[in-house]
């Protein structure tokens, strides 16, 4: 079993490739409605102390369309966690009820914590602001699969770098990539940390820090739009004012290429104007899509099952 | 005697330079050092050796039934207004030129076209090779006019005839069309099988009747790879792309587009197209030649296949290099180099260098100029563009034809 815990464990090219090939094969499986039931007898819990819709339901249909059973916590405040019981027990618990655990939780660092005390896998679908890592690959393998390759684009975060979690996530993804150009747009307090910018320099990516993304528009492959939370603004008009340079529109459309790619972390807010959505560059709600297949094969991946 | 000064684009290098032209020859008879004197003088413009389109259907024939929408007049201003020197054309007529009489009637009404056309002889049930050297196309299955063949062993039969001859081919297997007949969409009646079987069948062709081949309007990732495969090989293949195939795709149709993006080969997977343009630019794909084919509005309503491209050759090699980097010397040698050794063969000069003794027919480009496509700019007869509306990063500003200046928009 192998559990999935971070980006870095899957900066490997080889493994990344298996779970790609294994997202397509599922997706081409599924569209005949012929996915094959290979959790079939097998039970994935998925435990959110965190809400979700995207995350938890495209777990559950995988798991549900490889012929698993579920059992979910998906509400924090009806679970024993209400009454104090500590992450750890509960996994302990749940452990024994199931044959693979999805887990999201609110604190930095809680999959590994419960990995360290589980017997069956942890999948970790988001700790706090540390890592998504499944997120992380459905973002790389949608930008593959729409755009036919990864290394030579140039990539654009336009979000809150600080606490998007998948971001973190893809950095030693993209470290694969020797030719990446990377540019993350934002307000210099929710920039990047540190650790991050680091990793990507000792592989010697490419990558730019600038407010505004105005300036590289016309040059990008990926505009990655993330949420700005404005929770994190102690100032409102700060807020106000960043809500508009980040705004995605026809406007900005018409400045980029033709061939380019619009992907969104999602649930969406206000920041792509629902006119955006027509256009064939609008690849947010097929990224969403290939998160079904992504986690279906990474279901298989982690309980050893290709 | 025309001299020009500026940055020139041979296939292998970009350098500043003065060329003269010979008015009466139409032949370059110079290139040197620039003076910073010259009759015309360019900055950051690129002067590439003239485009050379392959494959273009200008309608007109002995019948003239078909001079409503396009003929050689009109497609050779579209060309020039395109950047496109010279153009190969297709026999697919009412009255198609099969034989030597009929090829020779048809390439008199050529001499009015402003620019040089060869014309290609059509394959079909009854032909055999003409007396002179020419190039040829064979349709597999039924597209527009009626030189096609019903079965592949019927084709082979005739195809025999033409050992060691050039053979474009239209492949799309017309078996696997009548299976898919009676699907709901033309790109379903037109499936990526269709293509992928007839290259098997037309590599398997070239081998063994010794042909010089081509494989006209590549669309499926997997007929290319078959066509780049066997190329390295050493089959004697080489192969086209169209603009649409490059710049549209099944994922941008919808009711509103579909007809008017209905051509054969149909549009393929957005995906697919990518993978295409990376394979253009690392010169797996020799030419980037149109299927320039005007038909009216009127025409596109009622469901023919084709789409009108000389107008948007020049724009349109400016979005490969802005927009899918592309090199300027990447760009001649798909669109000069490639194929004026393919159109070298069936003439009496050369085309495809900036070098003393060459044609004198140049396209100028400028990517500090952008254009958006409109109806107004067009000069084919048929009077629109599947570009309408788009705006590309840069332009033709001047083409000229044997030394003489035919389009002037500094």
């Amino acid at each position: 079993m192998v559990h999935i815990l971070n980006g870095e464990q899957f900066a490997d090219e080889n493994i990344l490739e298996k779970i790609f090939k294994r997202a397509r094969e599922l997706e081409e499986a599924d569209a005949e409605g012929q996915a094959p039931k290979l959790l079939s007898g097998k039970i994935v819990a998925t435990v959110f102390y965190e809400t979700s819709t995207r995350t938890r339901l495209s777990f559950e249909s995988g798991a549900l369309k490889l012929g698993g059973g579920v059992i979910s916590v998906a509400d924090p405040k009806t679970s024993s966690a209400s009454k104090g019981e500590s992450l750890e027990d509960a996994i302990k618990v749940i452990g024994g009820y199931s044959d693979i655990i999805v887990l999201r939780h609110p604190e930095n660092g809680a999959a590994a914590r419960a990995a360290d005390v589980s017997r069956v896998p942890v999948i970790n679908a988001g700790d706090g602001s540390n890592e998504h890592p499944t997120q992380a690959l459905y973002d790389l393998y949608s930008i593959q699969k729409e755009l036919g390759k990864i290394d030579g684009l140039k990539i654009a975060f336009m979000s809150d770098l600080r606490y998007q979690r998948n971001a973190h996530s893809l950095i030693p993804l993209f470290c694969l990539f020797k030719n990446l150009e990377i540019y993350f747009i934002g307000p210099t307090e929710l920039a990047l940390p540190q650790v991050y910018k680091d990793r990507l320099a000792a592989a010697g990516i490419k990558f730019k820090e600038l407010p505004q993304i105005d300036s590289i528009l016309p040059e990008i492959d990926v505009l990655y739009v993330g949420r700005v939370f404005k929770e994190r603004f102690q100032d409102e008009a700060e807020y106000e004012k960043l809500k508009k340079s980040f705004f995605v529109d026809q406007n900005t459309l018409a400045r980029m290429k033709k061939d380019s790619l619009i992907l969104h972390v999602m649930p969406r807010v206000f920041e792509i104007d629902p006119k955006v959505d027509a256009d064939p560059r609008a690849g947010y709600f097929r990224q969403a899509k290939n998160g079904l297949y992504v986690r279906m094969a990474l279901l298989l991946y982690a309980l050893d099952l290709y | 005697m025309l001299s020009i000064e500026g940055t020139i684009v041979n296939s292998a290098e970009l350098k500043r330079s003065r060329i003269e032209i010979d008015q009466v020859t139409g032949l370059i008879t110079k290139v040197s050092e620039p003076t910073g004197v010259a009759d015309i003088l360019f900055k950051n413009e690129l002067i590439f050796p003239g485009f050379i389109d392959l494959h273009v259907h200008a309608r007109e024939d002995t019948s003239h039934t078909q001079d409503y929408k396009e003929d050689f007049t009109t497609a050779g201003e579209a060309a020039i207004n395109g950047g496109v020197v010279a153009f190969a054309e297709m026999p697919n007529n009412p009255i198609p030129p099969i034989d030597d009489a009929s090829y020779e009637k048809k390439k008199e009404l050529t001499k009015k076209c402003p620019v040089e056309v060869v014309l290609y002889a059509g394959i079909g049930p009854n032909t055999k090779p003409l007396s002179f050297r020419a190039p040829y196309k064979v349709f597999f299955g039924r597209s527009v006019g009626d030189l096609f063949f019903n079965s592949l062993p019927e084709l082979e039969t005739v195809l025999a005839k033409y050992r060691g001859q050039y053979v474009s081919f239209h492949c799309e297997d017309p078996e696997i069309l009548e299976k898919h007949k009676n699907e709901p969409a033309h790109e379903l009646q037109r499936p990526p099988e269709a293509e992928i079987s007839a290259i098997d069948f037309a590599l398997e062709l070239i081998q063994k009747y010794n042909l010089s081949g081509k494989i006209c309007h590549v669309s499926t990732l997997e007929g290319l790879e078959k066509i780049i495969k066997a190329k390295k090989l050493g089959v004697n293949v080489t192969l086209e792309i169209t603009p649409h195939h490059l710049y549209f795709d099944m994922e941008m149709l919808n009711e509103g587009n579909r007809k008017i993006f209905q051509m054969n080969p149909p549009l393929r997977r957005r995906v697919d197209r990518l993978k295409i343009i990376e394979f253009l630019k690392n010169g797996e794909i020799d030419y980037l030649a149109t299927d320039h084919a005007p038909h009216t509005k009127e025409e596109k309503e009622k469901g023919i296949s084709g789409l009108p491209h000389l107008d948007t050759y020049g724009p349109f090699t400016t979005w490969l290099m802005h927009e899918h980097n592309f090199t300027a010397e990447d760009i001649a040698r798909v669109c000069s180099q490639n194929p004026a050794n393919f159109l070298n063969n069936f003439i009496s000069g050369k085309y495809g260098k900036i070098e003393e003794g060459y044609i004198g027919s140049l396209t100028i480009l400028s990517m500090e100029k952008p254009i958006k496509i409109t109806k107004n700019i067009l000069k084919t007869k048929c009077g629109w563009s599947p570009f309408e509306g788009v705006v590309f990063p840069g332009r033709g500003v001047m083409t000229i034809i044997k030394g003489e200046v035919k389009k002037d928009e500094r």
